[in-house]
This record gives C-alpha cells, structure tokens and sequence, in this order.
C-alpha cells in the first residue's frame, strides 16, 4: 500500500488511523468543556399516555441541580419528512408531506424511553439523583403494540392522523391477477425480519454549548450535519443560522442518521437555558433503548412463473413496522417499492406498502435500509421456486434480473453488467457448479445457496439529493477540501482526499479536508447516508477541484511559478505570490452536484454461502462465504474490501443471531450480553471480489452489501435441511422446529 | 463516598497514588481523573472489551475493576510508550484495521496481551490470540485486519 500518490488501482492506508491507534479524544464521548454541566433524561415508564403534571420540587433541591426542562420550555415544534421533492408531472411523492409527530419533550408520550424532562447538574449521579425525584402524573392511555393492532379496524389511533406514517403506496403493471392465474407454477409466501439493534459501542451522547448571541454549538456523531442542524432549528424553535452542529469520530451504521429522541435537542435547549455547556450521554442500556432499530418487516409475496422458470407476475404487500416516530418511515415504503419492482423484469407486477406506526421505539435507518428487508423475502422465494422447479439458482437469476436498456422505477435505463459479472464472478470464486447443493454427513448437513440484489447511491433526483464542496489554497501550500459530509468510519476522509489529489494532480499529503461542520461547509443534503458520499460528494470535489486547477493553472503562469505534481511546493509560493500581488481570499473553488436522474444509481451484489447445519441442535456454521459487489469505478480498494466484510458481518448477525426483543413495547433484550452481536469466534471470513467498472461512478460499497446476505444464508440452510425458513434470524430453535424436532 | 488509605500502583511506568473512593472503576478513573481518554467507554458491564487495559501483564476490562483492586499493581494504557506497544500500533495502522476506531485502543491492548503471553499446549497461536480477543467486540466488523495485526507480530516473535 500506498501513503504518497494514489494510482490507480492501488490503495492507500487510512489518514485517520495513526490517531485511532493512539486512543486521541476523538469520540463524542470523550468530548469535554471547561464549566461542563451533565445532564440525565427523564423517560416514560409506560407506552402510552397524556402527561398531566410534572412536579420538580423535590427535585430542585438535590445539591448540584442547576437547572431541569420539561414540555413547558420548549418552544420548537414537530418535525416533517422534507426528504423527497415534487416531482415534475408527478406531484409530491406519498408521505412527504405528513407530520412525523416528533418532538422534544411531547405532551403525549409514545413508547417506552420516551423523554418527559432533563435535569443538568454538575455531576452525572447529581443529574440522576434528581431526575429519580422529578415527580411526574401520566394519564395512561391504551397503547397499540403491533403491527396487527395498529391495523385492526377498531385500532386506537396513536396519532391525529391515523396509524399508518404516510399514506399506503401501491404500484400496479399489467393484469397480475390473471397472469397469477395463468401461470404454470405459483408460490406464495410471508416472511418476516426482525428488529435489528444497530449495537454500537460507543453509546449515544452530545454535548451542546451556548456560544453567544442565542448562538449554540453542538458537538456529536451525525450521518448528515446540515439535515440535524434543520431538525434541531424546528425542535427548538430555532433559526439554523444559530445552530452549529459538529461531528465528532464515532460509530453510527445509520444510528445518527436523524436526531435521537431527548439527546441533541435536549443537550441545546439546556445549553441555552442554563449559559453553561451541556453533555447528555446515555448509557449503552439507554441507548438500546431508544436508539433506532432497523424496521421490522412483514412481506406477503405471490409470484407466477412460465414452466421454463421466466417470472410473468408478483404481487407483494409490505408492512414495516416504524416504531412511534420514524423520520425515515417517511419514505421507507417507497424505497422498498422501488427496490421490489426493479431488480427484475416482470411483466405483470404489483406493489403494496405500508409503514405502520405502533408504542415501541422508534425505527430508522440503518445499513441498506429497504433492501435488506425486500430481498430477505424476494430473493428467499425465488429459491424456492428454484428448488420447487429444479432450476438452478443461479440460471434463475440470469433469465429474470433487469438487462440493459430497460428502465428503473422512474424511468431511468439501466446498465446490468455489473450485475452479470457479480453472478459469474462470484459462481466462479465460489465454485458453484464444482459441488451439489447438499451434501449429508451424520448429523451434520452442509448445504448452499445464493441471492443477488441492488440498492441506492444516493437517492436520486427524487429527493432533495445534493452536496457541495468547495475547495481552496491555504497560505501554507496546501488544498483545503470543505464539506460537511463526515467520516464515520467508512473511510471516506481518505476516499476523498484521494479524489481530490488525483483531479488536482497533487500528492496526497499536498490536501486537507475538514469534515462534518455546518459552520461554513457548503450545503449537503443526505451526508454519509445512502451509500452516496464517493458518488454524490465525489462528483462535487472532483468539479470544484477541476475548477480550482484551473485558477491556479492561470496564477501559476503570471505569477511564473510552475504548478505541478513534481513542484508541489510551489502551491505554498504561489500563495505568497497571491496574497502579495493580488491579495483578498486565496483562490477557491465551489461545486454543486445533484444527479440528474429521477432513480438512484443501482448498485447490484451476488452473494453465496455455504453452511453447516447441526441436524441435533439446529445450530448453523457459515463455513464459507462470497460476496461479489459492483462498485463502478474503485477509489480505494482496501477499504473497500473492509466495507464490504463490515456489511456483510452485520447481516449475517440479522441472518443467524441478531433480533431486539421488544415485548409488551419494553425492550427486553438491551444490552451486550443479552443481545448477541458477532464476536470475532462469530465472524466470518469473506471472500470479497470488487467488481470494478471504470466508465461507471464511483459507486457506494458500505451499506449495498448487506442486502443478499440473509437470503444466501437462508437458502444454504433450506438446501442442507429441506426447509426454507421464512423468518430470521434463523436461531437454533426456529432451525429444529423447521426440522420437526421441537 | 468512603475512604480508605491511598491506593498505590504503576501507571504507564509512573508510580501512582489514589486518595478517594476506592469503588471508583479504573475506566473511571483513567477517563476523568487522569484524563487519559484513549481507554474508550462502552457498555461498563465488561462486555464489549472497548476499555480494554493491561493489569500485571493481562488485558483487563477497567469498567469492571475497582481502584482497590490495583493496589501494588502495574496498569499500562493505549498511551504507554512501550515499544512493542507501538508495534502492535504500527501493524494495525498497515492492515487498515481501524474504521470507526472505538474499540481499536481495546483491541490494540488485548493484542499487547496476546503477545506478551504464550499459547497453552493445546492452543494454536492464532487460537490464542482469539481466545483473548474473545473479550472485544469490533462492530464494523474489522476482525480480519485485526487478526491479521496480531498474527503478523507474534509470527514475527518466534521466527
């Protein structure tokens, strides 16, 4: 590897590692102001109900208590689903305009966790002490806890405007009724996923400081800096010109992709109150707790194939549980829609959805969020038609998946090579067709199976999709990259200081980038979310330092200072040529981009797996796994690699192990030793193949990987056992009652 | 908060003295008396190994121990200067093993352990250094380029 000049194809090692390696105070949670207050959240102990009075009398008087907010201080208001835009002939897409019913401290709360008060104090356990003596009054009302409630006919409504988080999205092409009818062979099947607890380690916290002039700064873990600093202005009936948000290192896998309920607008409100800096961390408890989940999932799927395997028709209903509040539900449906109709070209199809809001903590994004849940129930029925058929898993895939020159959901042609050579290069790596797909031993069966798969980079001109960067010379001879897009392990710090060095024709160490601050990065919408930040912000650097290059290439000439790769140091003479001869700002550039197409760019997988499958005890070993992703151009391969294994590793946890227990609405598996995340004796290792397109962008690798995983799995187990399941994670005890033995 | 006679212990080298509350967490006291915040704070129930510290020779979690318990003791942190502390450092930054980063001062220690300490006769190298990160969790899911640092240094030992 590579630490100078990036050529192609070869990588280069992380610029953030050196600190991380050392422990630097990088994390929120190291984060630390002199004059620091703590402060602790008042949650509701039931699911439902209408706060009648809350009495902080007692509470007041334990030493150390500054200052404690309830509903009455809250002047902000409900927060929105701004994400999607109307579309030109089109109108404004379902739901983006409903309310969310988020808010801080609400006169109603809706789950378990729910935030009613915080007390600052200038210790933790002072903070604590009070807010164990705040003495509140809850009206309880009915909660609705299901799914099933939610939609039963005589459901409470939960909130004004009904239970469902937008209106229900339905797409229909052709006659599938008839085509289901004329079919040679038709499946039908429910499949669930469940709650998957994003787990990160590093629990949820935010400090908050009063900077002056009704002005505060907020420092935390953030996908999308300029999206929290607009959530924050509504929640606290603020101006965002008077909120900064900043984001610190730390993990988030689509935790931090919204604000968390009573943590960052809590943090400010008692910033402002009090005059003093503020830090709410949670505990890793409370961060299971009220920490978002990945949507729960229910997919009804009928599907009709031609005797030669040739899908002519599905029918699909979806229900995706978001929990109370849901910023992202806003547009989940649509998202799994457009997954659901895409992939493959069927004649006759139909999509129905809903997201259901119930008294449980709230759902979010989280890493291929839609598509995890879509192709754990596509991709799972297709091997069984597979199987039913006698077709090969693989041939069914090649007659039916999306080809070249037909159109996504709204409209834009697609190019399905990658998809192509992830399937053959996979098969190939994977040795499909060297062995059968079960092979009995004793107890033990080993079985295989494979799924494909696309999601989004970026969202598309479907939504308010867009980022700027700007890029400038500094005095000292170096390029300054500004954008608000963070680095939250992804590696993107690096991605982009690579893309930055290649377009301006600089060595690596010639650039500087300065991520995730809303104080003057240009406008991002969407951050590191949706796969999108080599793509989407990629494009944006690259414009703007091709811009710059060629202010610079123009100075250089008149001021007879050579620019070059190989006189990088001339960039610091250059400077001092500008500020002496020209002076103002040193030269700069700034670049938008918004792509231009209605659809997402695709970004396709084929994923194989191979398991063991104890027939005593149902446990399942991944003995072998190949994930074959498609990336467009390739920016930073190494990296690339380990994003690949990262997303794989958290879906074989949904696939094997992972599920948040939420029952009577109490989350009742919250913490590390009762919710199994992989350690390194579960990790699995993958063989990753990067299927690289050079005249394709940069395409995004972290989240799009996850979505075959489940599928594959699924599969290998129903080939060594006979029973696909329909439901995971595929736990000892479902595998032994699929096997008849529980 | 009781008191008890001070506490004394080796602390990345220095001699050490603690005067308070002897239920205080070494992570505590690291983080927020010491302000030595490479040691990470995750689930404070000895679990996800992000507070991983070397006591007298082994990684320890330092949510789970008290002050009284290092009393004559030798603790070295993610900011010792010891060189093959650095070493560890140095192949991790090479296997690009640090994503997020949060558990990597946790994992770093723990690989410290692991070659500090030999396998037990039933034990592989390899299954030896598992076995001691059994006690770390890495949630981007990095364990590749982690094993592959730990086992490039203790392969480098024997050879």
């Amino acid at each position: 590897m590579n630490s100078s000049k990036s050529t192609k194809n070869e990588s280069v090692l992380r610029i953030d590692a050196p600190e991380k390696v050392h422990g630097a105070p990088v994390y929120s949670t190291d984060f630390e102001l002199p004059g620091m207050l703590h402060a602790k959240v008042l949650r509701s102990y039931i699911s439902r109900g209408k706060i009648l009075s809350i009495d902080t009398k007692a509470a007041y008087k334990v030493p150390g208590v500054i200052s404690i907010v309830t509903s009455e201080d809250v002047s902000g208001g409900e927060l929105g689903f701004p994400e999607l835009r109307p579309i030109p002939g089109k109108g404004i897409p379902p739901g983006s305009d409903w309310p969310s019913g988020f808010r801080l401290f609400p006169s109603i709360v809706n789950f378990i966790g729910e935030g009613i008060a915080a007390v600052a104090a200038e210790t933790a356990e002072a903070a604590q002490e009070a807010v164990d003596l705040i003495e509140v009054e809850i009206e309880e009302m009915p909660p609705v806890l299901t799914m099933d409630e939610a939609l039963s006919p005589d459901a409470q409504l939960i909130f004004p405007h009904g239970n469902l988080v937008q209106p229900e999205w339905t797409y229909t092409k052709g006659n599938v009724e008839k085509a289901l009818t004329d079919a040679f062979f038709t499946f039908e099947g429910i499949y669930k996923t469940p709650r998957q607890a994003h787990a990160i380690i590093e629990p949820l916290c935010a400090v908050a400081a009063p900077t002056g002039l009704g002005r505060i700064t907020i420092w935390t873990v953030v996908n999308s800096p300029h999206e929290i600093q607009q959530e924050l202005a509504i929640l606290l009936g603020m101006n965002e010109d008077k909120i900064r948000v900043i984001c610190t290192q730390g993990p988030s896998y689509g935790a931090r992709d919204n604000v968390t309920n009573s943590l960052e607008a809590a943090a400010g409100l008692l910033a402002l109150k009090t005059g003093r800096p503020i830090r709410i961390a949670l505990t890793s408890e409370e961060t299971f707790q009220v920490g978002r989940t990945r949507h729960e999932s229910r997919f009804h799927i009928k599907t009709g194939v031609d005797n030669d395997g040739r899908i002519i028709a599905m029918w699909g209903k979806v229900m995706v549980n978001s929990g109370a509040y849901s910023l992202i539900s806003g547009r989940i449906i649509e998202s799994i829609g457009s997954k659901f109709l895409s992939l493959y070209d069927i004649p006759n199809i139909h999509f129905e959805g809903q997201a259901v809001r119930t008294n449980t903590v709230p759902a979010g994004s989280y890493r291929c969020v839609a598509s995890v849940q879509n192709y754990f129930a596509v991709e799972t029925q297709l091997n069984e038609i597979a199987t039913k058929l006698n077709i090969d898993p693989v041939k069914l895939r090649q007659i039916n998946h999306i080809k070249t020159g037909a159109k996504l959901f709204w409209g834009t042609p697609v190019d399905s090579s990658p998809l192509e050579r992830c399937i053959s290069q996979g098969a190939d790596k994977f040795g499909w067709n060297e062995k059968p797909l079960a092979i009995r031993k004793g107890n033990k069966a080993i079985g295989r199976g494979m799924a494909i798969s696309t999601h989004h980079t970026g969202i598309g001109n479907v939504s308010r999709e867009g980022s700027a960067v700007r890029v400038q010379l500094t005095s000292d001879g170096h390029v300054e990259v500004i954008t608000a897009i963070p680095d939250n392990g992804q590696g993107s710090l690096t991605a982009l200081t690579i893309m930055a060095a290649n377009a301006l024709d600089l060595p690596l160490k010639s650039i500087r980038i300065r991520m995730g601050d809303t104080l003057d990065a240009p406008f991002d919408y969407m951050g590191a979310g949706v796969n999108r930040v080599t793509y989407i912000t990629g494009t944006a650097l690259r414009g703007a330092s091709a811009q710059l290059k060629k202010i610079l290439e123009v100075i250089s000439k008149e001021a007879q200072i050579p620019y070059s790769f190989k006189t990088a140091n001339n960039l610091a003479l250059l400077a001092d040529w500008h500020n002496a001869i020209k002076g103002g700002s040193l030269p700069s550039a700034e670049y938008m981009f918004r792509p231009k197409e209605l659809d997402p760019l695709p970004t396709f997988a084929a994923h194989f797996a191979e398991v063991e499958v104890s027939l005593d005890t149902g446990e399942v070993k991944v003995l072998n796994y190949v994930a074959a992703q498609d990336l467009g151009e390739i920016i930073n391969p190494d990296i690339c690699t380990l994003q690949v294994e990262g997303g794989v590793y958290h879906a074989i946890g949904m696939a094997l192990f992972e599920e948040l227990h939420v029952e009577e609405g109490m989350v009742t598996n919250g913490n590390f030793m009762e919710y199994s995340v992989g350690g390194v004796g579960e990790w699995v290792p993958t063989d990753v193949i990067l299927v690289g397109t050079e005249n394709l962008p940069p395409k995004g690798v972290g989240t799009s990987v996850a979505a075959p995983v489940a599928p594959a799995i699924v599969a290998a187990i129903a080939n060594a056992t006979g029973y696909f399941l329909h439901e995971v994670p595929a736990t000892p005890t479902r595998v032994l009652e699929a096997l008849g033995k529980l | 908060m009781e008191k008890d006679s001070p506490i004394n212990f080796i602390l990345n080298g220095k001699p050490t003295a603690y005067d308070g509350s002897s239920v205080k967490s070494l992570l505590d006291f690291l983080r927020y008396d010491m302000n030595l915040k490479g040691t990470k704070e995750g689930c404070r129930v000895g679990y996800c190994g992000a507070c991983t510290v070397i006591l007298n020779g082994k990684p320890v979690h330092s949510c789970c121990v008290l002050l009284v318990q290092v009393n004559n003791k030798e603790i070295e942190t993610i900011e010792s200067t010891s060189p093959d502390l650095e070493t560890v450092r140095e192949a991790f930054i090479s296997h690009n093993a640090p994503q997020c980063g949060v558990c990597i001062p946790g994992m770093i220690m723990s690989c410290l352990g692991a070659t500090r300490s030999q396998p037990s006769s039933r034990e592989t190298k390899e299954e030896h250094l598992k076995n001691i990160l059994t006690g770390n969790i890495c949630r981007c899911g990095g364990y590749s380029r982690i094993i592959a640092a730990g086992l490039e240094i203790i392969n480098s030992e024997s050879t």
